[in-house]
């Protein structure tokens, strides 16, 4: 799945800006402040991912569910599509499983960054 | 977990919400029976429902794009075409070896017109100035001293000059036929990212550094003399002209509203003010550096989608070019670049001394910054790649 692949990439060059803190020609961007603002509780890239892998054990259509529409950025019914289920599964899986990716991240709360 | 009790609190967190919250604890100690475990995760997954809402709702994409820089609204611009209707329609006629197609609009100097250049039978665009575009002898024979100094400039983002008319039935000159839109058109209610912004605007550089290398001033950088053809390429109209418009016209007009300083008339100047240097505005002579000031305005009204320096009156707008310190773009768009906002502060120093002194300084601070950015833009389009993939495979 392509989403995947696009959350891969992603969170690699999360991980590799992570890492190697670059000298004075880091972009502007952070990520991870992005992701910030927009309420997540304060974690990065790295530890979502992390999550989301861990969700796909317990079940992993919500964890293709958040893949095609956080990183693959697909609307819910583009997603019912994909996966061959109705639009109002899809909407359900999203719910719970955003539910569940919050209380994961809290889990944990300091991964270094 | 067992997939059977996974379902079981799936089932249970999706009925609690359909309740009132102040309900779901009696719903859930009722439907678990003494399962304090399956409560309990119940529970704490409903905790989370309420800020899950917001929670990853914009696409990562999204999220980048915006932290990249961009979009960024650009104002809508109300003014209205003026002058046109003070034009004879051209369209039809033959003029010397031209022969007059199709009207194309209005904009810069006068109004432009498509063109059949029936010697060498190539179409051309022909830009009719008003009969008093010179007003005197000495006017005249700067322009066209002027227009074959551009006309000599050879360069991708320069719109190129072919010949000057002088005579009946109206001056005009055959300049190079574009396909596209000028700037002024296309950040009207539109959405650039910083991607476009760059682009445009290294290229603008680029094409400034070009004309004064060869001593030729544009004076008159504004959104309306910059054009983007189809492919996105950036063609700088009018080099040499803005000598030639009268000095009177330049000068304060104090009953100007706004809308009209945005005009762009066949007399122009007007539509100039907002763009001018503050040397410009004091009458005095000018160099090279006065294009990279407007380039500057142009810069910021890409990046913040409002002017510099504002003002009811043409007096006022050019008080604030000659005393204000305009609003750190940044303030009006949070998303910009640091270096972004200091490359157009640097640009718009009163003080020619202290601004950019030459455009190819411009164009490597902002090559630099393109290519600081041009990393995440991978990133960007891998996102949009993948979009289409997935939908296709649907």
């Amino acid at each position: 799945m392509c989403a995947r692949t696009t959350r891969r990439i992603l969170v690699d060059w999360a991980r590799s800006r992570k890492t190697s803190k670059r000298g004075g020609d880091v972009p502007a961007l952070q990520l991870e402040e992005a992701l910030a603002s927009v309420g997540n509780p304060g974690k990065d890239l790295v530890a979502l991912d992390d999550a989301l892998t861990a969700l796909a054990v317990v079940d992993p259509r919500k964890s293709q569910v958040v893949e095609m529409r956080f990183f693959g950025g697909l609307s819910a019914r583009e997603t019912a599509a994909v996966l061959k289920v109705s639009e109002e599964t899809v909407l359900r899986d999203w719910k719970l499983a955003k539910s569940w990716l919050r209380r994961e991240l809290k889990k944990e709360p300091s991964r270094g960054a | 977990m067992e997939p059977e009790r996974w379902r079981r609190v799936e089932r249970l967190y999706h009925a609690a919400l359909e309740l009132e919250p102040g309900k779901r604890a009696a719903f859930l100690a009722g439907a678990c029976g003494g399962d304090a475990a399956l409560k309990s995760e119940v529970e704490s997954l409903l905790a989370e429902a309420e800020a899950a809402d917001s929670f990853l709702e914009a696409p990562a994409r999204q999220q980048l794009m915006e932290a990249v820089g961009g979009p960024v609204r650009v104002l809508e611009d109300s003014a209205r075409r003026a002058g046109d209707s003070t034009v004879e329609n051209m369209s039809g006629q033959s003029i010397s070896h031209y022969r007059v197609l199709e009207r194309l609009g209005s904009g810069g100097m006068g109004v432009v017109y498509k063109a059949e250049d029936t010697r060498l039978g190539r179409t051309v665009a022909l830009k009719f100035l008003p009969h008093d575009y010179a007003e005197d002898e000495a006017a005249r024979k700067r322009f066209k001293l002027e227009a074959r100094a551009a006309s000599a400039l050879n360069h991708p983002n320069i719109c190129v000059i072919h010949d000057i008319h002088e005579g009946e039935p109206r001056p005009f000159i055959a300049m190079e036929l574009l396909e596209g839109k000028t700037l002024r058109e296309r950040i009207q209610g539109r959405l650039l990212d910083t991607d476009a912004l760059l682009a445009a605007v290294i290229q603008l550089a680029d094409a400034l550094a070009a004309a004064h290398e060869k001593g030729i001033v544009h004076r008159d950088i504004k959104p309306a003399n910059i054009f983007i053809t189809a492919r996105g390429q950036v063609k700088v109209l009018d080099f040499g002209l803005a000598k030639i418009a009268p000095r009177e016209a330049a000068a304060a007009r104090p009953t100007d509203a706004p809308t009209e300083a945005m005009l762009t008339s066949p007399g122009m100047a007007m539509g100039t003010t907002a763009y001018m240097s503050p040397e410009q505005a004091q009458g005095e002579d000018l160099d090279a550096r006065t294009d990279l000031f407007s380039a500057g305005v142009v810069l910021y009204e890409m990046a913040t989608g409002r002017l510099p320096f504002q003002g009811k009156t043409t007096a006022a707008i050019m008080g604030a070019i000659l005393h204000e310190a305009p609003t750190p773009p940044s303030r009006l768009n949070p998303k910009l670049a640091p270096e972004l906002d200091r490359i157009i502060q640097k640009a718009l120093e009163k003080d020619r001394d202290v601004r950019y002194q030459h455009a190819s300084e411009l164009r490597g601070d902002l090559k630099r910054l393109q290519r600081d950015t041009q990393n995440e833009l991978v990133l960007l389009a891998a996102f949009a790649a993948c979009r289409l993939y997935a939908i296709g495979l649907s």
